[in-house]
């Protein structure tokens, strides 16, 4: 009996043993999938297809993509190898919201901006327009020359104080115009772009539509959101000219939405860059972070804005323009306020 | 015959020393080492981790077989991933429950007991490394049962109690941020949590609480608590997160 019960109690040490080796052998086999460039790839191309909100305005058919590029993620390859894969399947999407994020590396889509008329130089405006002398609000230059003013918001990532806000619009408030530069200014938080528009705002307006994601789907979505806008006293009420470029996207292309059907603004310059909607980010199984537009941006006509909105007037520099120190949209843009 | 007789003494003579001596009002404070295990799929199906701690006061009523309790817990820290990733978390939970002793007479050496729990849960996170979509909450309102049984061990040095209660959501009220709608700035129709409130069952909804407890009264008025809770919340919704809670405390308690 001694030896029956010895005998059953080795056996079940043995099975235990061979449980407790079988389970942490398929824990690790699961992490090491998950972290392996084919897992990765997966994982990636699955939180795009649920969570994406442009794919019923892009030409991207994203099934196409996963076949088009599962082949590429093999095992055997490195983690540079793996990020520049992954880089250029999110690129098929052209939307400088989606990005990849590792901690020595990013990759993001530049097409929006890169291949077209860079349309900005400050230093020629700070040297030749503004004589070098200007005033600083928190995230904001301006200069008064005359009956004009010259505003500058070089990122909507740098925040202005309601007293700084305040104090510009006081300081601007009796001329015949402003002159508001956005030109470069890549977006950031979009808090800060609403701020800044609701100055310039007389009365609270509809300014956009919001479509929330509601599913996995790519055509599921909450009921449009319409947002307004309120105006912050004191608000300037005179005329407004806008200058934009290519690479005015995100709270820029917002900011300039807010503002561009306003009967009083003008828009100089280049088409901006678009980035209608709100970015996300997803962080992947290795701690790489996956950022997505989750959102769709319709303006206050419901027309979708993720391609960029049109100036009222194109303008452009020239290389030679540049070289010679000239802002020919800024030029204009004093001309439209004399 | 005599056995027989001997039990019928011994019930009668627990249940007299029950009837005077119940405990009445115990009121029980105590630090709270935690351990937190968290996955929200809307973010990452990694899991975050990190110690935790909080503090946690149960207030408890005996009377005859019926027990009334009140517990609130609170926790706060820091939770991490991989690669310097890592998220504040705070968690929230107030629970009421009543229970019956089963069998045997409250003054027994052994007893079981079952009741209900009406708890709540409101945990929330923010994460550092995500831009828009930061935040995440869960608010809980659940029916529950539960199951308790204890043991009593009597000694020189006072009375040792080792319980262990087991509790099961029988349904739940449950509110998440809505799917897609974690911008600050995006108010999507039912994001607001009170709208959001679905009701779920098991297996969209499990909370499963286990504690382990050694309680040792010094004296009629003053009792030292040890005990080891293990919670875990599953949604299994739109929005998946599961939440692994194991909490170590050791608290005071003074019986009025």
């Amino acid at each position: 009996m001694g030896s029956h019960f010895k005998a059953v109690h080795k056996c079940s040490k043995k099975i235990t043993a061979w449980m407790l080796l079988a389970v942490s052998l398929a824990a690790c086999k699961k992490n090491d999938l998950a972290h392996s460039p084919p897992g990765l790839f997966r994982e990636s191309w699955q939180v795009i297809d649920e969570r994406y909100a442009l794919f019923p305005v892009k030409a991207v058919k994203w099934d196409s993509v996963y076949e088009a590029f599962r082949d590429r993620f093999s095992s055997g390859l490195s983690p540079q190898e793996t990020f520049n894969q992954l880089g250029s399947m999110l690129n098929l999407l052209k939307d400088g919201h989606v990005a990849l994020l590792s901690p020595t590396d990013t990759s993001v889509y530049t097409g929006f901006y890169k291949p077209y008329p860079a349309n900005f130089n400050f230093g020629n405006i700070v040297k030749n327009y503004l004589l070098n002398e200007y005033k600083v609000a928190g995230g904001i230059i301006y200069k008064v020359v005359g009956q004009v003013a010259y505003i500058y918001y070089r990122s909507f990532a740098d925040a202005a104080t309601d007293a700084e806000l305040e104090a510009l619009v006081l300081a601007v408030s009796k001329l015949k115009g402003v002159i508001i530069d956005v030109r470069n200014n890549t977006g950031g938080d979009l808090r800060n772009a609403q701020r800044f528009a609701a100055r310039f705002i007389q009365s609270a307006r509809l300014v956009k539509y919001e479509l929330v994601k509601s599913g996995k789907g790519h055509d599921d979505f909450h009921r449009a959101q319409a947002f307004y806008l309120d105006p912050a006293m004191p608000v300037f009420g005179q005329r407004i000219v806008i200058l934009t470029n290519r690479a005015c996207f995100s709270a820029c292309n917002d900011f300039v939405m807010y503002l561009a059907d306003d009967p009083r603004v003008q828009v100089v310059g280049d088409l901006t860059g678009g980035g209608g909607g709100i970015p996300y980010r997803f962080i992947l199984k290795n701690g790489w972070i996956l950022q997505y537009t989750a959102t769709r941006t319709l303006s206050a006509k419901e027309q979708p804005v993720e391609n960029g909105i049109a100036p009222h007037i194109y303008k452009s520099i020239t290389p030679s323009e540049e070289a010679a120190g000239r802002d020919v949209i800024l030029e204009k843009a004093i001309e439209l306020l004399q | 015959m005599r056995s027989f007789l001997f039990c019928c003494i011994v019930f009668f003579q627990n249940a007299a020393a029950q009837e005077a001596a119940d405990p009445g009002f115990r009121v029980l404070l105590a630090p709270v080492a935690g351990f937190v295990s968290v996955q929200d799929k809307s973010f990452s199906n990694l899991n975050y981790s990190g110690r935790v701690p909080g503090a946690a006061i149960d207030v408890e009523f005996t009377k005859r077989r019926w027990q009334h309790s009140l517990n609130l817990q609170f926790q706060t820290g820091q939770v991490e991933a991989t690669g310097d990733l890592d998220a504040s978390y705070r968690y929230f939970n107030t629970a009421y429950s009543l229970a019956r002793s089963l069998g045997s007479h409250p003054g027994a050496a052994m007893q079981f007991k079952i009741g209900a729990t009406l708890d709540y849960v409101h945990s929330t996170r923010k994460y550092q490394q995500l831009i828009n979509n930061f935040n995440a909450y869960e608010h809980a309102l659940s029916l529950m049962v539960l199951a308790e049984a204890a043991m009593q061990l009597e000694s020189r040095s006072g009375v040792t109690v080792i319980s262990n209660r087991l509790q099961f959501p029988a349904v739940s009220a449950v509110a998440q941020p809505a799917y897609g709608a974690d911008a600050w700035d995006v108010p999507v129709e039912g994001s607001s949590a009170s709208k959001a409130a679905r009701v779920l069952f098991v297996p969209g909804f499990v909370l499963v609480k286990n504690r382990l407890s050694l309680a040792h009264s010094f004296s009629a008025r003053s009792q030292l608590l040890f005990s080891y809770l293990f919670s875990y919340m599953k949604i299994d919704d739109k929005r998946a997160s599961v939440l692994n809670i194991h909490q170590l405390s050791l608290g005071y308690g003074f019986t009025f």
